[in-house]
């Protein structure tokens, strides 16, 4: 066994180049399937951190009967009821994420937090690192304001300080106790690390019942499954629904496993990554296995030597497997380096702070599937040369010199299926990373309906718990633009409540006055934000019809709105929309209601930036419609990022003590909120260029090897008088029947395998003509150049050199 | 008697092999004239330079020093395309070890140096059948050299050499490897072809076929010793 090592080991070490290109192509496999594998496992496979019993954990949603495949978050009072009456459950939680200022400095610090409902922690059965958990009766309205902060906020904002529990802490200009510090890395959910009770007057609202806000956590009580806890749901919805015909006609609500929905958007993307990545792994594989073969016919005859003296065949496959381990596991390495390397890159490419529980460091699952890889692919690589070379024609191998004609090696068919089948899977991999890198282009080209270039944005407000009084956050806003216009360089200000081409919006439903009454539950629904006049101008939103906000549109006068084209489009073909009016809250009493008359109409803009349509949209004066959190638009002059410092100053001279958050140019903030287009995408192209890679290296290694392997046969040519250029056109011509071959079989399983790819695709058909023009041919060319070479060495192929060598 | 045109002319012609710093003077001053339609034979023994000769008479080799006229052309300082063309024209190879391709079929074989021209197919196909006819393998133009004995292996590489009607026919070596009856009968081949014109140059360790030749040149440690001229 030693011994098979030490030979092993002289063996590669005689022909450095083949050991070195077996090894790239096997680092490169194993990394790039170790990488990916790493994304996998953190976002499907890793159990989420803390949370006890995972399996049991669920993310129930409501949804409308008449779109089932939209659902969305759950309203206060159906989650109540759920806690209350649910058999199925042992325990249920929500949130409602809330901005907290903290401290009372001039500029104080921004933090997403929450309102979480008090037993939540123990439903979901995490633990305090330090303090305790809220206890029932904190979330009763007058009990002492209470909070637990998140490790990392803990350290950032407040030193890692212990002595912190039990003191009080400025939050929202009030004095809250802090009774708890979370374990470092939990945020829950996603990112929030700053939790204080929910309130049980605001939990009591009864009104709310249609607005659906509130993300509903449960925990199934052991021993039920899954579609017991559906069943008891879908009744409970038929019940609601009977009971609340205005809100809850339609509606019901459905139960996932917890990681499920975290992962329902990415799981399709993930599992054609992996799917992808095994095939530049098998193509590694069919690499180094053709490097192998190709080195058979050249050590066939120390093998028969050695069969000759009497070595038996499972001497001989152990000999040669025995070589390929020893490959595979310098591959398996330098891949595991390269694997490191290619994460950090990876990881660089998503702008967002992740989900606490996605954690891509390496654990035994990882390091398992890295070792199974490089064990498992070189059993495979070294298999199939083992096999053949183990039972060499030993009369043939040692018949001295007699050569009837040329020799046309048994391997090489298989060598020519291997390089088909890596061909194929080449061009399956570019064709999807060609289509995703199309989807993502077109992504970039859409015309959001708006400039964005040279806008500074920054996102800003007034908890509620600062001001009670709306009138005043609203002046606050309306302040704010007038010294932020005074800034030098600042040519248009204006606040919105949701940046375009971000992923955040608010959907509203509500009736057009003078129809006829709508059937409950189908009211129809918009993009309903509110905005400032600047916006109009500093966004360069054109106007197609009566006219935009103005200063007479103050809070005491008539409510107005300003629609979209896509609005008119839908809700008023063929009328004149000027006049008309909206009502919103239709359902509830009358007192609750709110109607706007429609002033003008104005051209649209994209709200998300994967949208496939434009959707319609409400516009109402800020004046009109108070929000307590707005993002500042400012059209400026220069680099937008510059006017941070000056945008501050301008807010601490409207009001100090409030903080600004979520700086940057507008254009930036919307390119990174498509990180999750470019970041698949750019792993598909990392995929296709590793494939292409390795598939013009086979190619190269395979005509390199018959090259070498005929050149007896070349030098007969050239004898008979062939010139270069015959040779040439014969060497290519044959890796071309190869490379046709594989394209051809390339394109059919791109073609099925580009519909798993269609619901990843903005603007792109999955059988995008140019793409399945673009890709073949750009194969076909970097094929046709990994020929090229060696038909230049077969060029200079010494017809006496090679006559000789008979 | 009037002598026919002289063929291959070689004056002072040397090559020298350098290998690791040692130089080998394979051929040292040969002069060599060859008329059209003569059968020559190369003699001498192993490595005394039969082979170097015959490639550089075949084009396949350069000649360290002296001068190459073949057909009224000197050809020792040509570049690689344009020997080629001479060597698909004006040259027919048949060499010790057939060096039939093996993929190729007998018909496609014997049509290959035709296509190097870029013979129209027609023409090839009766230039291919001809000289399948002239070696008796006619009836075996689709089988593969790996189902032929090695005489008739031999006979299609003859046919190969002469299917473009070349100038010159050389062999190196034709019978050695086949059975004395095979042997034998693959110089009968190639004296027929004589007597029906062809021009050929034969090498051989084996004075036993130089009688087939007009004439014998003896060659020992590079240099022409003794040329003989058979009588018949
Ligand atoms: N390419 C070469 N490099 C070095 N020496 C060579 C080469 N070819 C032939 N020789 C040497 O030249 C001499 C003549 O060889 P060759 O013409 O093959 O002899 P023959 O065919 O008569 O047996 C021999 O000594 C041989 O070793
Ligand atoms: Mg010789």
């Amino acid at each position: 066994m030693l011994s098979d090592l030490r030979f092993a080991f002289r063996q590669l070490a005689k022909s450095p180049g083949f050991t070195f290109v077996a090894i790239l192509a096997l680092a490169l496999g194993v990394a790039t399937a170790t990488s990916m594998f790493t994304f996998y496992n953190a976002l499907l496979l890793r159990p989420i951190p803390f949370v006890t019993d995972e399996s049991t954990l669920l993310y129930l949603r409501t949804y409308n009967v008449r779109q089932p495949a939209d659902d969305f978050d759950s309203s206060v009072p159906d989650f109540r009821d759920i806690r209350r009456e649910s058999q199925t459950l042992s325990g249920a939680l929500t949130v409602w994420n809330r901005t907290y200022i903290l401290g009372g400095s001039e500029r104080p610090e921004r933090a997403l937090g929450n309102w979480i409902t008090a037993d939540a922690f123990q439903t979901l059965g995490v633990r305090p690192a330090l303090g305790r958990l809220f206890r029932p009766d904190e979330s009763r309205p007058g009990s002492p304001p209470v909070v637990i902060l998140g490790h990392a906020l803990w350290k950032r904002s407040y030193g890692g300080n212990p002595d912190l529990l039990g003191q009080t802490i400025t939050l929202n200009n009030e004095s809250v106790t802090v009774v708890g510090i979370m374990p470092e890395g939990f945020a829950f959910p996603e990112t929030t690390q700053l939790w204080q009770p929910f309130p049980d007057n605001e939990m009591a609202r009864d009104e709310e019942r249609g607005s659906h806000g509130f993300p509903i956590y449960a925990r199934m009580k052991p021993g039920v499954t899954l579609s017991s806890v559906q069943a008891e749901l879908d009744t409970l919805g038929a019940r609601h629904e009977a009971a609340y015909p205005k809100t809850n006609t339609g509606m019901r609500f459905r139960a996932l496993l917890m990681r499920d929905e975290a992962m329902r958007e990415e799981k399709l993307a993930l599992q054609l990554m992996l799917g992808a990545v095994f095939a530049v792994l098998l193509i590694a594989c069919g690499n180094v296995a053709n490097l192998l073969l190709a080195r058979s016919s050249a050590r066939s005859r120390e093998l028969a030597v050695r069969a000759a003296l009497g070595a038996g065949r499972g001497r001989l496959v152990r000999q040669l497997l025995t070589e390929s381990l020893l490959l595979g596991v310098a591959g398996g390495l330098a891949g595991f380096v390269l694997t490191f390397w290619q994460i950090d890159f990876v990881l660089s490419l998503i702008p967002v702070e992740i989900p606490f529980w996605i954690r891509f460091d390496l654990d035994w699952r990882v390091l398992a599937f890295a070792l199974a890889a490089t064990i498992g692919s070189s059993l495979l690589f070294g298999a199939f040369p083992a096999i053949q070379l183990s039972r060499p024609d030993l009369a043939q191998e040692l018949k001295d010199g007699a050569r009837g004609g040329t020799a046309s090696g048994h391997g090489r068919r298989f060598r020519a299926y291997l390089i088909v089948f890596q061909l194929a899977l080449t061009l399956v991999l570019l064709v999807a990373a060609g289509l995703m890198t199309r989807s993502f282009l077109h992504l970039q080209n859409i015309d959001p309906g708006f400039d964005p270039t040279g806008i500074f944005t920054f996102r800003t407000g007034i908890p509620p718990t600062i001001e009670k009084d709306e009138k005043i956050a609203q002046k606050f806003f309306e302040t704010a633009i007038d010294r932020l216009r005074e800034i030098p360089g600042v040519e248009d200000a204006g606040f919105i409540s949701y940046l375009p081409l971000t992923n955040s919006s608010n959907y509203n439903s509500f009736a057009i006055a003078g129809r006829p009454e709508p059937t409950p539950g189908q009211l129809p629904s918009a993009i309903y934000r509110a905005a400032s006049p600047g916006v109009f101008s500093a966004l360069r939103i054109p106007l197609r019809r009566g006219r935009f906000f103005d200063e007479r549109d103050r809070a005491d006068r008539e409510p107005v709105a300003v629609v979209s084209e896509a609005f008119v489009a839908k809700f008023f073909p063929h009328e004149d929309p000027l006049g008309r009016r909206l009502v919103y809250g239709h359902e509830l009493e009358e007192k609750l209601r709110k109607t706007v008359t429609i002033v003008g109409v104005v051209g649209d803009i994209a709200q998300r930036p994967t949208a496939r349509e434009i959707d319609p949209a409400v516009w109402l004066p800020l004046a009109q419609k108070p929000d307590n959190f707005m993002s500042a638009v400012l059209r400026v002059k220069g680099e937008p990022a510059s006017y941070l410092a000056p945008a501050q100053d301008a807010l601490v001279a409207a009001r100090a003590g409030i903080p600004l958050y979520l700086p940057g140019p507008l254009a930036k903030v919307a390119s990174d909120n498509m990180w999750p287009q470019r970041f698949f995408g750019f792993l598909f192209i990392m995929f296709a260029v590793v494939a292409l890679f390795l598939a013009a290296l086979g190619i190269y290694g395979v005509m390199a090897y018959n090259v070498a392997q005929r050149t007896q046969e070349i030098g007969v040519r050239m004898a008979l008088g062939a010139e270069p250029r015959n040779v040439v056109t014969m060497i290519i011509g044959q890796g071309f029947r190869l490379v046709l071959a594989g394209l051809a079989l390339g394109l059919v399983a791109a073609w099925f395998s580009a519909q798993l790819l269609a619901s990843l695709l903005h603007g792109v058909e999955p059988h995008d003509p140019p793409t399945f023009a673009f890709v073949p041919l750009l194969l076909a060319l970097v094929a046709l150049l990994a020929c090229y070479l060696p038909s230049r060495r077969a060029t200079r192929i010494d017809p006496l050199h090679a006559l000789r060598g008979e | 008697m009037s002598s026919p045109a002289s063929l291959i002319k070689l004056e002072g012609v040397t090559k020298v092999f350098l290998t690791d710093e040692v130089e080998t003077h394979a051929l040292s001053g040969i002069h060599l004239d060859i008329r059209q339609g003569e059968y020559v034979a190369i003699a001498g023994p192993s490595g005394c330079g039969k082979s170097t000769l015959l490639s550089i008479l075949g084009l396949l080799d350069s000649p360290t020093d002296g001068t190459y006229v073949l057909n009224g052309r000197p050809v020792q300082s040509l570049s690689l395309p344009e020997r080629a063309r001479i060597r698909n024209r004006e040259i027919g190879f048949i060499f010790q070890s057939f060096n039939l391709i093996g993929d190729l079929t007998v018909y496609e074989n014997v049509e290959l140096p035709l296509t190097y021209r870029g013979m129209p197919a027609a023409e090839r196909k009766a230039a291919v059948t001809s000289a399948l006819e002239k070696v008796g393998m006619g009836h075996r133009a689709k089988h593969l050299p790996s189902q032929l004995s090695g005489g008739q292996q031999q006979r299609v590489a003859v046919a190969r050499a002469l299917a473009g009607s070349p100038a010159v026919l050389l062999a190196d070596e034709p019978t050695g490897n086949l059975d004395s009856k095979n042997g034998d009968s693959v110089m009968q081949l190639l004296a027929d072809l004589h007597k029906g014109g062809a021009t050929i140059v034969m090498v051989t360790h084996d004075t036993r076929f130089a009688r087939h030749a007009e004439r014998t040149i003896h060659i020992f440690d590079g240099r022409v010793v003794q040329e003989q001229v058979e009588q018949h």
